[in-house]
């Protein structure tokens, strides 16, 4: 009796938890389909649901194109990533080579400083490429990153050099190894780097802000930030929270097919998202 | 199918250690040469600098007539076989044997024949398309070979390849092995620390230790003409006896043990040992030179009697190794078929046949 006690008790506890964290998305979706004036009601339910807030912002911001935008980024950005990190990576774990102790040590150090501190010199070569306003002043800057690098080393590393020699007799290169033998091998790792890149990229707001001025080349959260925070929507609070629900619909498809990876990914990264 | 050769081949490792020393030898065309010595001794280190895997620090290494020293292992045209087998673990075991060929686009056709082919050989059609790591040891050891042979290599190298299977199956596969060196007529570099291995499937071995050649030659001459105490201690099981005693003329030519043992040499030991009269050397005696009395008959004039009690026995089926000690208190072994079963304490004679010793300088462990 104790335990189903304590079982409902907990249940209890975590239902109140799950309800604090759910219902202000619940309530953001909920508002998006009711008129502005309903808006002031924390309750989910109305009788003037409309889709005039959604027909808003599509008519005021291009929002598939930003879409598009922000998918074409995260894309490039995550295949860069994941190749180049793996191909670095396998030449820190498995190249044996006496600085590459120390080359570790010195992107273990670059992964300390904060972005803050790259951002203007980044920003200033961005401007000297002449690539602001254009997608790829997004993609360049993010094609590799230390995290990724340091990621696939780890996991490199454990797989054994006997098989690596093999495929090396076998006839392989040493760039159809990273390919061929050791991604394949190193799947989870894979999987691992390229969500957190994907959302990382997706998620990006700062940098787009700063490098994209014109509105048919922002990206899906920059659009809706300057949307929402740039006057367009107005007052239209209605507006704000369709064009904030249509920011976090792609990222919740997303969750849900690969929420297994993604819950692994961060347990197993120790990264917050 | 190609020679292989090394010249004065010698790998210092970056910590200071010489892993292999000088180190010389020719495997012909469709030979089957086995590298044989303790743990630790090289064999692995020549190995991998014939496959590519490890940088030669000086001499040159040739295969097929064409110095490899700076040519990658994927150019080397050879296959290698892991003692940990080494397979891809994410491709199946069709995938494994295709592997090579694919990278060589051959055309699939080709490429299916082949693998069939080898698989065939091997007797692993059913598994080729499971993982490898559903398999059993025995039946991965098989995919590793067959990843081998269906490439067609100019030469094939395996590092003890079948260390990691139980005993049963370490026999089986070594006949298998053997039988497929004449059915494919390979040029094979083969590496074991288990003489066994070495006497049964090299049609030469070549016995290595401290990074240094002790002897090259066929398995029959390294046994009965060992040239230092090294390669008649190693070679043969149970190993060579070993007295250290000095050698008088006293009439004839004769052996006096530290302990007392005492041998007439006669034959062609009493020319070659005249110089070392006076001088300690080390006698060697085969477990089998030493027979029992009343099981064995005496083998020779120069058979020598001596009493002694017996006190480990392992019966072998066929045959019994007995082990004793002599007053020096050191343990020698006899070998005698198993007509008559001895027992601990018991007291026997055994008969030391000196005409079949070997005799090394205690200095330099050459043989006399
Ligand atoms: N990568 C390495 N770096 C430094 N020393 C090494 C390396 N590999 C081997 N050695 C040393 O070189 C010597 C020869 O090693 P090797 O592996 O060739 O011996 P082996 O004859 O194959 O022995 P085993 O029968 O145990 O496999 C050993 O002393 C070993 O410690
Ligand atoms: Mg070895």
């Amino acid at each position: 009796m104790r335990n189903r006690a304590s079982t409902v008790a907990a249940y209890a506890f975590l239902s109140l938890f799950f309800v604090a964290f759910l219902y202000p998305f619940l309530w953001m979706i909920a508002s998006s389909l009711k008129p502005d004036l309903e808006i002031v009601s924390m309750g989910l339910t109305s009788s003037n649901y409309t889709l005039g807030n959604y027909l808003l912002v599509f008519s005021r911001a291009p929002v598939v194109r930003a879409f598009l935008n922000s998918l074409i980024v995260a894309s490039a950005v995550t295949v860069s990533v994941v190749l180049f990190g793996a191909m670095v990576g396998y030449a820190l774990a498995k190249v044996k080579w006496k600085g590459s102790v120390y080359l570790t040590a010195f992107l273990l150090f670059t992964m300390m400083l904060p972005f803050q501190l790259t951002l203007i010199p980044t920003y200033t070569l961005i401007v000297k490429l002449g690539l602001t306003d254009n997608l790829l002043g997004l993609i360049l800057p993010n094609m590799l990153t230390a995290v990724a690098v340091i990621m696939f080393r780890q996991f490199f590393q454990s797989i054994p050099d006997t098989i690596l020699e093999a495929a090396r007799v076998d006839g392989c290169s040493e760039v159809k190894l990273v390919f061929k033998i050791v991604m394949p091998l190193a799947k989870p790792a894979v999987v691992t780097v390229a969500i957190i890149t994907f959302l990382t990229s997706w998620n990006d707001v700062l940098w787009p802000i700063m490098v994209i001025r014109e509105r048919d080349l922002m990206t899906l959260p920059q659009l809706v930030t300057t949307f929402v925070l740039g006057g367009e929507a107005e007052s239209h609070l209605g507006a704000k929270l369709a064009s904030a629900t249509l920011l976090a619909v792609p990222i919740v498809v997303f969750y849900s097919f690969f929420q297994r990876s993604i819950v692994q990914s961060f347990a197993s990264s120790g990264v917050k998202g | 199918m190609a020679e292989v050769n090394l010249e004065h081949v010698t790998k210092k490792y970056d910590g200071g250690v010489t892993a292999v020393n000088d180190v010389s030898f020719q495997v012909a065309d469709n030979e089957f040469v086995v590298l044989v010595g303790p743990s630790g001794c090289g064999k692995t280190t020549t190995l991998r600098m014939i496959a590519g895997l490890e940088e030669v620090t000086s001499g040159t290494i040739s295969i097929g007539g064409k110095v490899v020293n700076d040519v990658d292992p994927k150019n080397r045209d050879i296959a290698m076989v892991f003692q940990n087998y080494a397979l891809y673990p994410h491709m199946t075991v069709y995938e494994n044997m295709a592997f090579g060929l694919k990278l060589r686009k051959y055309p699939k056709a080709e490429i299916e024949t082949r693998v069939k082919e080898a698989a065939q050989i091997l007797g692993i059609q059913d598994f080729l398309d499971r993982k490898p790591k559903v398999l059993s040891g025995g039946q991965r050891q098989r995919v590793a070979v067959g990843r081998a042979i269906v490439r067609k290599p100019k030469a094939f190298l395996f590092d003890e390849p079948l260390s990691n299977l139980d005993a049963k199956l370490r026999v089986q596969m070594r006949t298998e092995i053997s039988r497929l060196h004449h059915r494919l007529s390979a040029t094979m570099v083969y590496v074991t620390h288990d003489q066994t291995e070495a006497m049964t499937m090299g049609d030469r071995i070549v016995l290595m230790k401290d990074g240094i050649i002790h002897q090259i030659d066929t398995p029959l001459n390294l046994y009965d003409h060992p040239v230092n105490k090294f390669a008649a201690g190693f070679i043969g099981s149970p190993a060579m006896n070993f007295f250290t005693g000095s050698i008088t003329r006293d009439g004839g030519l004769q052996f006096r043990e530290t302990s007392g043992v005492h041998f007439k040499l006669g034959g062609p030991l009493e020319s070659s040992l005249g110089a070392y009269e006076g001088r300690t050397v080390v006698l060697g005696l085969r477990p089998e030179h030493i027979g029992i009395a009343g099981i064995t008959t005496p083998a020779s004039e120069a058979t020598v009697p001596l009493k002694a009690t017996v006190d480990v026995v392992e019966p072998m089926g066929n045959e019994i190794f007995v082990y004793f000690f002599t007053g020096s208190g050191t343990q020698y072994v006899s070998r005698v078929p198993a007509h008559r079963m001895l027992s601990h304490g018991e007291h026997v004679e055994f008969l030391f046949d000196c005409s079949r010793a070997h005799v090394f300088d205690t200095e330099t462990e050459k043989a006399i």
